[in-house]
């Protein structure tokens, strides 16, 4: 054990570790608002709209983030005509992928608030954007909060897959550091206890927002065991149309 | 678009495309057998009456759960220096065994105790309790989940080509790198992602099919 090379080589690291946080924060901001526009068009009462919404959003998770990262860098300069850079490749790969699974998430959010309330508001006079603004999305984006949070941790870890590209986050950063020192065990072992630490206190918090979130009404035993709640984090909603989208639909913490 | 596409190169490259699926299958076939014995055990020891087997199973699934697969395959790899298949295998068991450990603990926490206690009261023996009140509503809630869990090890083994075994995703790179032909190695590399997780899809809505008759269920 030789502890000294990570010391020596921490500030280095850190910087890494910085795009990494930045590429996560981007990707998690751009996907957030490509899921909504998606769990809109999944939504959409007309079907040439929720039709190729359905087609994106169950095709793209059935492919590895690798290749989605292989796409974006190889072959969008091949279809554009121009070249780009790492991190753009890397940020239109992970925002590409993650907004599959974040349109999910929102939809879930938005179906898990009953229909009556939005009837009711439209009753009393709101429009539907004022509905949609004042009662569904407050309470929708509550009941999201965890899965926000859990798919945050999928790309936070997922971030490490761009170093095949060459962009140097934490993980590329420390593989550079070892390429010059050669000192695998430490450096492997540091990288997966930041890794580590980073993510297990990102996923307390999000058990500790679904624990506050909790919907009231559901009572039971069942739901309170936790048993009913990862059942449906893994199924993703209920209503998924058709078997493909019911198997790939969700654990909604992953990476890959 | 100045491209011009030549698929032709898929049918000259057939051999490296038959190559990386025939591993991406075997790599991702021994991942989901192992992780499941292995995911199966410790999702069991996550309900034991032993509270420090419980602690430990539970700190199994939240260690390797929140360290990138990529950390652990370069860790087995570069560190402890196996081989590149067998850092492969052992590196996608650990890593899906803690999901599926998941799945198995909340497939086992859905049966409420009560029912148990119950079954036991009428007198049957625990085997029993087992068999006909346990494993039949087990099984069908655990399923599903499954079925996720088979297509992420088949995307995930994608990440073995970092350590050079040369699945798939490899390939693409390999024909890539031999024709410049990128777009339709990718192409046709992407459709068999996609096929292979319809062939899982598929395997599990029968399996399903195959418990609910033989469980006499639902």
């Amino acid at each position: 054990m030789d502890l000294h090379v990570i010391v020596e080589n921490l500030p280095y690291m850190l910087t890494g570790l910085q795009m990494t946080v930045i590429l996560s924060a981007v990707s998690m901001v751009g996907s957030f608002a490509g899921g909504a526009a998606f769990a809109m068009l999944r939504l959409s009462p007309w079907w040439w709209l929720r039709w190729p919404a359905i087609l994106y959003i169950d095709l793209v998770r059935t492919v590895p983030l690798i290749m989605v990262i292989f796409w974006a860098f190889f072959l969008m300069p091949v279809l554009t005509g121009h070249a780009t850079t790492p991190v753009k490749a890397a940020l239109f790969a992970l925002i590409l992928f993650n907004t599959s699974y974040m349109a999910e998430v929102i939809r879930a959010g938005i179906q898990s608030i009953p229909k009556g309330q939005t009837e009711a508001s439209r009753a009393i006079g709101l429009t539907y954007l004022q509905a949609m603004r004042h009662v569904v999305l407050p309470q929708a984006l509550r009941h999201m909060s965890p899965a926000l949070v859990s798919r945050f941790i999928a790309l936070f870890m997922g971030t490490s897959l761009v170093y095949i590209i060459g962009v140097t986050e934490f993980f590329r950063a420390a593989n550079n550091v070892n390429n010059r020192v050669y000192r695998s065990y430490e450096i492997y072992g540091f990288v997966a206890i930041v890794y580590f630490v980073c993510c297990y206190a990102l996923s307390l918090a999000s058990s500790a927002l679904e624990r506050r979130f909790a919907v009231p009404d559901g009572g039971g035993a069942d739901t309170r065991s936790g048993a009913l709640r990862s059942g449906s984090r893994a199924w993703g909603a209920r209503s998924v149309a058709g078997a493909l989208g019911r198997l790939t639909g969700t654990d909604l913490r992953r990476p890959d | 678009m100045g491209y011009k596409f030549d698929w032709g190169v898929l049918l000259v490259y057939r051999h490296l495309l038959w190559q990386g699926l025939v591993l991406t299958v075997q790599l991702s076939a021994l991942g989901m057998v192992l992780s499941l014995a292995l995911g199966g055990v410790i999702g069991l020891g996550r309900r034991a009456e032993a509270k420090p087997l419980r602690w430990l199973c539970g700190a199994y699934i939240e260690f390797f759960r929140n360290i990138p697969l990529i950390v652990q395959l370069f860790f087995w790899y570069f560190a402890v220096g196996l081989e590149a298949f067998p850092a492969a295998v052992i590196g996608l068991t650990v890593y899906t065994s803690a999901y599926i450990a998941e799945v198995i603990r909340s497939g086992l926490q859905s049966i409420p105790r009560t029912q148990i206690e119950a079954a036991r009261s009428f007198g049957m023996t625990p085997f029993q309790v087992i068999r006909h009140v346990v494993l039949p509503q087990a099984l069908m809630r655990v399923i599903p989940p499954l079925g996720v869990e088979f297509i992420n090890v088949i995307k995930n083994s994608s990440i073995a080509m970092t350590i050079s075994v040369t699945e798939l995703t490899f390939q693409t790179q390999q024909i890539e790198s031999l024709t410049f032909r990128g777009f339709e190695a990718a192409t046709a590399i992407t459709l068999l992602y996609v096929l292979l997780a319809l062939t899982i899809v598929l395997l599990m809505a029968a399996i399903e099919r195959v418990v609910r008759l033989d469980l006499r269920v639902g």
